[in-house]
């Protein structure tokens, strides 16, 4: 089988009925990710440090 | 792609966090609990919610507590990456659930902390847990010629199926990475996954006939948010294992010290730091992704639409990493989600990636939490792909694939528990304990429909 021949058959939507796959213009992706920046701003700017070193673990496999 | 069963068994980090000092409930409530305390407080429920012994779940998955205390979920036997995707999505929910019970219940006490669920790879201090890979293999094939022949893969995967992590240096430099996990092996195979992470977990436990199947357990990737890089981790392994049992080899492209060559490849977001090959030759993460996706194309695969799928994207992102274009997978890769999310953190703020709040972003990415966790928002934006619907995933939480045995396994649970008999069920066997019955035997996972089962059902319906 070429190469051709999948590249022919190739989808970038999911199969079985999963979500269209074409993602929003890229020019409005910076304005989400600030948005969404934004929305946790609470959390990346209070106690961030005692978070990050309070996420002790045993190790596992 | 050939079909093969397959399955994802995901330890998930536990963080029990202070809450900040305005929400401090009075002094004198409750401690603050360990780890182990809330891992225990949250598996408190299980036994009667799920009504079954091992907390093996109607839906086909396992939910458990692992070594080191951290939850677990094993999903159920698959043969379809949508299923697959759909069930290790339940059980992230699943896990959540308990979590969310569990705070509830830290709430009523006055504890004045929060349990937070993170689906990553490693601690803040680097003690690492896994995210496994199971695919059935024939015992027709050598397993040590299919191990070598994976090396390649899984030292350069991390390119395309890497979670994108933050790791700080013996200096107290901090860099970014592809994947958490790869900064963790060791060596090639191993036996002991605990003391000597491997790529590959040789442990020969099928948990099916033994004369006709291995487990292939994977053990170097990382938990993928998206579920687009689930299905890629799964979809691509899988294809690069049926071009192997057909006699492909990948021996040429196979590191000369892969240890070295997974660090080299982690390092790099260009893909194409070089490292030696056996053969004296230079080559990339990109050189040899793209080397064995010619030879996958080129030896012949299946065309379903599954396939198609897989190999589009691993196209398009080895194109766009190559063209320095990440846009162009900004959303399917959990590496570029987290690289950007990142970027755009530092541009906004200055932060450093050392700084406190950048590594509290990439942890957040990862919190299963709705409120203090990025990655339903991400999704809600249209900035992190789905592979399924919202209602696969939320059918996956009761129903089991149809065409592999969890559906014998989970609806013989549903059954049991809807009759008032007390069930004990493993991978590949169920039985009735109350009123006592002979074990039956599901040593075929692909099979789906057992005429003992349906027989013991019709007898004590």
């Amino acid at each position: 089988m070429s190469q051709e021949q999948i590249s022919r058959t190739s989808s970038r939507t999911p199969p079985h009925g999963g979500e269209p796959i074409e993602p929003p213009p890229v020019v409005a992706s910076a304005q989400r990710l600030d948005s969404i920046l934004d929305d946790i701003s609470d959390v990346l700017e209070t106690d961030a440090l005692t978070f990050v070193q309070s996420y002790a673990q045993h190790g596992g496999q | 792609m050939t079909a093969r069963i397959l399955g994802l068994e995901t330890e998930y980090g536990v963080v029990v966090a202070p809450k900040p000092v305005g929400e401090t409930p009075a002094p004198g409530r409750g401690a603050v609990p360990s780890v182990e305390e809330a891992v225990k407080l949250m598996f408190a429920v299980t036994p009667n919610a799920f009504r079954t012994t091992n907390h093996f779940l109607p839906n086909g998955g396992r939910l458990y507590v692992d070594i080191g205390s951290h939850p677990e979920y094993a999903s159920a036997e698959c043969v379809r990456l949508a299923d697959l995707v759909a069930n290790d999505r339940a059980g992230e929910r699943f896990v959540q659930d308990l979590a969310d019970t569990a705070n509830a219940t830290l709430l009523e006490r006055g504890v004045p902390a929060t349990i937070h669920i993170v689906r990553n790879n490693a601690d803040s201090f680097g003690q690492t847990f896994g995210c496994h890979e199971n695919y059935s293999a024939s015992r027709a094939t050598d397993f040590e010629h299919l191990v070598r022949g994976l090396t390649a893969l899984l030292v350069t995967r991390p390119i395309l199926t890497g979670c994108g992590d933050l790791v700080t240096d013996p200096d107290g430099s901090t860099r970014f990475v592809l994947s958490t996990r790869s900064e963790h092996i060791a060596t090639t195979s191993s036996a002991d996954p605990t003391k000597k992470r491997p790529l590959v977990n040789t442990k020969d436990e099928p948990l099916a006939d033994r004369n006709r199947w291995r487990r292939l357990h994977v053990i170097s990737g990382d938990s993928s948010m998206a579920e687009t890089t689930t299905a890629l981790k799964v979809g691509w392994t899988a294809l690069v294992l049926d071009l192997i049992e057909n006699g492909g080899r990948l021996d040429d492209l196979l590191p000369d010290d892969p240890v070295s060559a997974i660090r080299t490849v982690n390092r790099d977001i260009t893909g194409r730091a070089t490292f030696a090959s056996v053969q004296g030759r230079r080559l990339s993460a990109l050189d040899v992704q793209r080397e064995i996706l010619t030879r996958v194309l080129d030896r012949g695969v299946a065309v379903d639409d599954q396939t198609s799928w897989v190999v589009e994207l691993v196209t398009r992102s080895l194109d766009a990493i190559a063209d320095g274009d990440l846009d162009r997978v900004r959303t399917e890769l959990d590496w570029v989600v987290t690289w950007r999310l990142l970027n755009r953190h530092r541009a906004r703020t200055g932060a450093g990636l050392g700084d406190a709040s950048s590594l509290r972003l990439v942890l957040a990415i990862r919190d299963l939490s709705s409120t203090a966790g990025l990655a339903g928002r991400l999704r809600a934006a249209g900035e992190m792909a789905a592979y399924c619907t919202p209602d696969q995933v939320q059918n996956a939480r009761t129903t089991p694939p149809t065409t592999t045995r969890a559906r014998v396994r989970g609806e013989f649970l549903d059954w049991a528990a809807e009759h008032g008999h007390r069930a004990a069920v493993d991978w590949g066997f169920v039985r009735l304990d109350a009123p006592i019955r002979p074990q039956i035997d599901l040593p075929d996972p692909f099979v789906s429909s057992s005429p003992e089962v349906a027989a013991l059902r019709a007898e004590l319906s």
